[in-house]
């Protein structure tokens, strides 16, 4: 084949965007076919569908196939991607009836709760019955049609690649609507005569012959684009612009003429019968929409799909031997990380101790978060070390009443914040591999001393940190069906049997209704002879919103230790990523030189000082107080305050995650070279001498702000979707709940204006291989 | 013991699945859109030797930042796209760092063009040299480039950071829908069923 040619059939440009738009559309149009199918299976024959997947591929031809790649060449090839989006893809996809199918492929919650109000607003369905009016269509089509053929309009649209797309999705909106009278999708009605229809064709091929004239028989190139730009061997400017008139003219004028042929042969048939839109019950009109209520307890089966039942990964995750493989694993990871972090080369870059647990760890365990639950804490290589103590040591010691709560946790944690700063942990193997050692240290007293879990539910601070995160996570140890709790009189998954432990964190399966305090060791899942519990999805605000009780938490509002650890892990995200920033960096810099001190310690001892306890604490009971003034509650202002800076939690979570993952996706690929280096250290040779030169950002710089600032927006979602819930849970009244609302909402905005500053401005690279070069 | 509902599974993964299609759909179009290397604006067209060489430059109009440059190399014969040449271009302005990239088949979607991404620190006119070699025979053209100072920050991510106003929105909208519905509701419920002695 000619190279030339075989270069241009190359010349593919998949959009993600289109391609995720286009499969998801076609996964809810055939979840709703599949359904519409079995009630009315003449309407929705095999026919649809393929014409609804007909349409997408001609969408997908037009913008992503080498016709975009050469529109900017050939007008020819920039009039056939017209006519797809124009003449080909609104019929096959209105042909399909897509209204039904679509509506009835979504979730129920979402077709009824979020999209039925919509549906059932008589503004938005006269707007729509006037928009499909045939007039409007035809005139859409036509005006849309000569605008965008304007010499001055189609050159703007050939150099903005924005006003380009813009092109694109008029000619796609306006050929829906131009075809929509035609084609008439079930269940909407005509608003004019059949017959209407064809004169309604024939003067919009007039419209269409008469600019097909135009541009075949102009003797000069109309859109001077054309002319300039450099031409292919056998064809001018003139004969491109004559070729692309031939096919606006022929195959145009065909499609109308088609559809004539077919109205034509529809009426004059003797079988055609009106069809009138038989009464189907549709899920989100004839249902009575409540308003938000108080969720209670119900004895009942418990919603969600239990992971533990999908095939392989299911499976292998429930086995006995999966926990202790990972932490097996991990085990080993750590080790290699203390041997390499005190006996290899001390430059934090290239040591393992530098990349891993401040680089690969930390990003792979938030993104599990995101995506499933509390993994890291199944895999923890910790708990090795802890049952060694309890092997070795009289675990016989009760833990301390008074040290039961969260407040130990919480300054351990602020001690750690504030250390992984002051002393630059993440820039020095020997203090991280000390700290590791610590964690297997600490871990092997403690559990081998004190009875019960201690170490992980009063002490660890990674793990304090992992447990509210998991607050966020999708999946969650839950019971599959709360009725068979109840007929339960054993309790195993608490109490344990005698080949399997119960729950050593104390938390009873039927009262669970969050990951707090849950290390997902599943132990509960195999003790439970029912075989009732399962790894269970569910939405992630689900844990945040209140008046749930908590076992072994009480009622969260009278727990203002968790509600302190919340809070230090929310403004911690901000001030962790704070510290990496040049502007905050300068800012210490010129305070240490003002106060003449001769280190940066107590500087960034008073900054977090002021960014963990003073400004939290003073923006908490402000808020507090001011909602429960402006709500008009008679609840305390801290029972308030606690339930609400719960709802923060997603905001701050997304401030880990895109602080993490910005870590990762910039010096992940630095483990490759470390990984030699390390080897060759100890003599190993069988890999190639590490190539520093490899490591670099593994996604555009522009991408990661991007999707930082996303993930900051669905925090900030997320959070401001929890504290209406939860101001809806203390009061009924809607000006009420918005009083309890204001001030959380406008926290979080600022907070979330704070983390958009934070990501705009430059980062430091710690750790990582771009900041030595 | 109750016996347990079989879950639909289908149903369920699907879901998850557009959950997370979603989630990415809406990532993507809010990410900042890469410059797709097929063209945009033409900046010169020059000859050199046996070579005809068209540069193109998107974004338009080309901003400090991310761009990309595009080339077209033709026979100056018989206006033959060539594709076997090795194409370098170097960016120079007086008082900034000089930019160079060398320009291949495979960053650009339009095959028959060669295409450099390069990262423009400053506005102003630039010198643009484009240097191209096929076998024994090599040429170099070059040609002034304007660039427009950067976009503000940002407006360069309004994409990104309109996602939460526009969900903030349509919440609230259909929460006051919810409201008025149900509102017309027990409106109706009320005249249908008056209170006992009203009457």
């Amino acid at each position: 084949m000619n190279s030339v040619v075989e270069a241009a059939l190359k010349s593919w440009m998949p959009d993600p965007t289109l391609i995720c738009l286009m499969a998801l559309s076609g996964l809810i149009y055939v979840r709703g076919w599949l359904r519409l199918r079995q009630q009315k299976p003449e309407q929705f024959g095999a026919a649809r569908p393929l014409a609804f997947f007909a349409g997408l591929t001609s969408i997908f031809l037009a913008v992503c196939s080498p016709l975009d790649a050469f529109a900017n060449l050939l007008l020819t090839a920039h009039m056939i991607q017209h006519l797809l989006l124009m003449m080909v893809a609104p019929p096959l996809l209105l042909f399909s009836d897509p209204l039904l199918p679509l509506l009835r492929g979504l979730p129920v919650k979402v077709s009824k709760h979020w999209l039925g109000p919509f549906l059932a607003w008589k503004t938005l369905s006269r707007f729509g019955r006037r928009l499909t009016h045939p007039v409007v269509c035809w005139m859409g089509f036509v005006c849309a049609t000569i605008a965008w053929h304007l010499p001055p309009m189609y050159e703007l649209a050939l150099r903005s690649q924005t006003l380009h797309a813009v092109e694109h999705v008029c000619f796609l909106a306006t050929g829906v609507l131009f075809w929509w009278p035609v084609i008439q999708p079930w269940p909407s009605r005509a608003q004019w005569a059949r017959w209407a229809m064809i004169p309604y064709l024939f003067v919009a091929d007039f419209q269409n012959t008469a600019l097909s004239a135009f541009l075949i028989f102009s003797d000069r190139a109309v859109y001077p684009t054309y002319a300039a730009v450099p031409r292919l061997p056998g064809m001018s400017a003139l004969e491109d612009q004559a070729a692309a008139g031939a096919i606006m003219w022929v195959p145009g004028s065909l499609v109308f003429l088609i559809a004539v042929g077919v109205l034509t042969t529809k009426m004059l048939s003797s079988r055609h019968r009106a069809v009138r839109p038989s009464s189907l019950q549709l899920p989100v009109l004839n249902h009575s929409i409540k308003p938000a209520s108080q969720s209670t307890m119900k004895a009942s089966r418990q919603g969600g799909h239990d992971f533990l039942s999908v095939p392989l990964v299911g499976a292998m995750i429930r086995s006995r031997y999966f926990r202790r493989i990972a932490q097996t694993v991990m085990l080993l990871l750590a080790l290699l990380t203390i041997a390499d972090g005190l006996f290899g080369h001390q430059m934090s870059s290239m040591n393992l101790a530098g990349v891993l647990p401040w680089t690969h760890w930390r990003g792979l365990s938030i993104i599990a978060f995101l995506f499933a639950g509390n993994f890291v804490c199944m895999a923890c290589p910790f708990m090795l070390t802890r049952d060694l103590g309890r092997r070795f040591l009289p675990a016989r010691f009760r833990w301390p009443r008074r040290l039961r709560s969260k407040w130990l946790a919480v300054g351990l944690l602020a001690v750690y914040l504030w250390a992984y700063e002051a002393f630059s942990l993440w820039d020095s193997p020997w203090f991280t591999a000390w700290l590791v050692i610590g964690y297997f240290v600490g871990s092997f007293v403690v559990d081998g001393l004190f009875k019960g879990a201690i170490f992980c539910k009063y002490i660890c601070p990674i793990g304090q940190f992992n447990f509210v995160q998991s607050l966020v996570s999708p999946l969650q140890v839950k019971a599959r069906n709360l009725d068979v709790c109840l007929s339960c009189t054993t309790h195993e998954c608490l109490r344990g049997s005698s080949t399997q432990r119960g729950c050593e964190l104390q938390l009873f399966v039927p009262r669970k209704s969050s990951n707090l305090d849950c290390t997902l060791c599943l132990d509960c899942i195999h003790a439970c002879p029912h075989q009732n519990v399962g790894l269970i999805s569910s939405s992630p605000a689900s844990q945040l919103i209140p008046n749930r009780s908590r076992k072994s938490f009480g009622r969260l509002a009278r727990r203002p230790d968790v509600a302190a650890l919340a809070l230090l892990l929310i403004f911690g995200a901000f001030a962790n990523a704070a510290g990496m920033i040049a502007p905050v960096t300068e800012w210490e810099q010129r305070l240490q030189i003002r106060f003449d001190f001769s280190s940066p310690l107590p500087v960034i001892t008073a900054l977090f000082a002021l960014s963990l306890l003073i400004a939290p604490a003073t923006m908490t009971v402000f808020c507090g107080m001011l909602s429960k003034s402006l709500g008009g509650s008679t609840l305390q202002w801290k029972k308030l305050t606690s339930s609400f800076v719960m709802a923060l939690l997603p905001l701050g979570f997304s401030m880990w995650v895109a602080h993490f993952v910005y870590h990762l996706l910039t010096g992940g690929s630095a483990i490759v070279p470390v990984i030699k280096r390390a080897a060759r250290d100890v003599g190993i040779r069988l890999l190639a001498s590490p190539d520093w030169s490899s490591v670099g950002a593994m996604v555009p710089v522009d991408w990661l702000t991007s999707i930082q600032i996303l993930l900051l927006g669905a925090g900030l979602l997320l959070t401001l979707y929890v504290c209406w819930r939860t101001a809806f849970s203390f009061t009924r009244q809607t000006r009420s709940a918005f009083g309890l609302l204001l001030p959380w909402a406008v926290f979080a905005i600022a907070l979330y204006a704070a983390g958009v500053w934070i990501v705009f401005q430059p980062m430091q690279m710690r750790g990582m291989m771009q900041s030595m070069m | 013991m109750r016996q347990r509902a079989k879950p639909d599974m289908f149903n369920q993964v699907a879901n998850q699945v557009a959950m997370v299609m979603s989630c990415v759909a809406i990532a993507c179009m809010a990410c900042t859109i890469v410059t797709k290397a097929d063209g945009g604006a033409l900046q010169f067209i020059r000859s050199a030797g046996p070579f005809v060489i068209a540069v193109f430059t998107t974004p338009s109009p080309l901003r400090a930042g991310q761009v990309e440059i595009s080339l077209m190399i033709q026979s100056s014969e018989n206006q033959q796209p060539m594709l076997d040449c090795v194409a370098h271009v170097q960016l120079r302005k007086e008082g900034a760092r000089s930019i160079g990239s060398e320009a291949t088949h495979w960053v650009a979607r339009n095959k028959l063009f060669y295409a450099a991404p390069m990262n423009v620190t400053e506005s102003g006119v630039w010198e643009l040299e484009v240097a191209i070699r096929q076998g024994k025979n090599s040429a170099s053209v070059t040609g002034p480039i304007t660039v427009a100072p950067s976009t503000p920050v940002l407006l360069g991510y309004w994409r990104s950071l309109a996602v939460p106003p526009v969900f903030i929105s349509l919440f609230a909208l259909n929460q006051w829908l919810k409201r008025r519905r149900t509102a017309a509701q027990i409106r109706s419920a009320n005249t249908a069923y008056p209170k006992p002695g009203a009457i």
